[in-house]
């Protein structure tokens, strides 16, 4: 996912810190019950656009609370993250 | 003549509601609502399937028409609230149609369950329309926790058989103090024209336009259906007599003796 040069700049950044390390690895998330691999930087809408499914109402829920709209670009996804992610179908 | 109806403060100019289920296409879909001049339509909302992409129904919808998110599927007033909550954190609407439906074989809602989760909903700040059975008690309770609307099936959903329960949506139309909207089992523009006659405010109409040989022109004959009802409740419908009342002279040309 990410260029051997970033990688090394981070890793010695955090120099020193093992928790950090860690962090700078692969990130495992459920989304819909799928197990998916995902960067360290992951966030909601990253991980929409790399899915195709940036449509404009894909509804989010990330460990059983609903994410708000404004904040897909914002929130980096953790390890062990459970997301549902849904949207308008059809219905009466 | 100003006749809007008005739901959680809105105006609507179309007293009839759509939904989205059920069409052969997303065209057809599309076409039936421009034809059906409707303001609101209904979608449920569905995990999206990370194995095909499937074009979005919104992406098939005009641009003049509002979502109406249902809480279909929810058999708990949890579930429901649950769902309502997604909707609108992700940008839809925060009007809501609540559905807790228990019973998959007649699909009936949860009266206890609705009050429960329409109170939670409404305390978080949705306009909330609930789907009931018409029960003029429960409207009454659902009025009083504030909802915007009460939407009471004429018969059970998808079932086409028209106003089987017209007394007790006759009493929640006298005693509303909020818009009726008849939802479910209207299944003929005739049908729809006896609610609105009956006073409702509005109707909710999905299968009977959507599984119509051509869905389109059914929307268009409900839309005329839901005007001219309204239009009658306006006018003032005659007392039912007992017996004939003849229209024309009795004489004409005969001689009785």
């Amino acid at each position: 996912m990410r260029d051997e040069a970033e990688h090394t700049s981070d890793r010695e950044a955090v120099e020193g810190g093992a928790g950090r390390c860690r962090h700078a690895e692969s990130v495992t998330v459920t989304v819909n019950g799928r197990v998916q691999e995902t960067g360290p930087k992951e966030t909601v809408e990253s991980l929409l656009e790399r899915l195709g499914l940036a449509a404009r109402y894909a509804l989010v829920e990330r460990n059983g609370e609903p994410v708000e709209r404004d904040r897909y670009g914002e929130i980096a996804l953790e390890d062990g993250d459970t997301l549902v992610v849904a949207r308008p179908v059809a219905g009466g | 003549m100003d006749d809007a109806l008005v739901i959680g403060g809105r105006e609507l100019r179309s007293r009839l509601i759509t939904g989205t289920g059920k069409y052969p296409s997303p065209e057809a879909m599309r076409d039936s609502v421009i034809a059906s001049g409707c303001e609101l339509v209904t979608v449920a909302v569905g995990r999206i399937d990370l194995d095909t992409v499937e074009e979005a129904i919104t992406d098939h919808l005009p641009d003049n028409v509002t979502l109406l998110p249902n809480t279909a599927g929810s058999a708990t007033p949890d579930e429901a609230v649950r769902i309502a909550r997604l909707t609108r954190a992700g940008g839809l609407p925060d009007w809501i149609k609540l559905e807790v439906i228990p019973d998959p074989r007649w699909l009936l809602p949860d009266p206890v369950g609705t009050l429960r989760a329409a109170e939670q909903l409404v305390d978080e700040g949705f306009t909330v329309l609930p789907y009931v059975f018409p029960d003029p008690v429960l409207q009454k309770r659902l009025e009083a926790v504030g909802c915007a609307a009460v939407m009471p099936l004429a018969s059970p959903i998808g079932s086409g058989r028209g106003l089987k329960l017209r007394h007790a949506i006759e009493i929640m139309v006298e005693q509303a103090e909020v818009p009726v909207v008849v939802d479910a089992g209207l299944g003929a523009p005739s049908q729809a024209a006896e609610a609105m006659e009956l006073g409702a405010d509005a109707v909710l109409v999905n299968t009977a336009i959507a599984r119509a040989d051509d869905p389109a022109a059914m929307a268009r004959a409900f839309r005329h259906a839901v005007e001219a009802g309204r239009a009658a409740r306006h006018a003032g419908l005659i007392d039912e007599r007992e017996t004939a009342e003849a229209s024309s002279p009795a004489g004409g040309l005969a001689t009785r003796s």
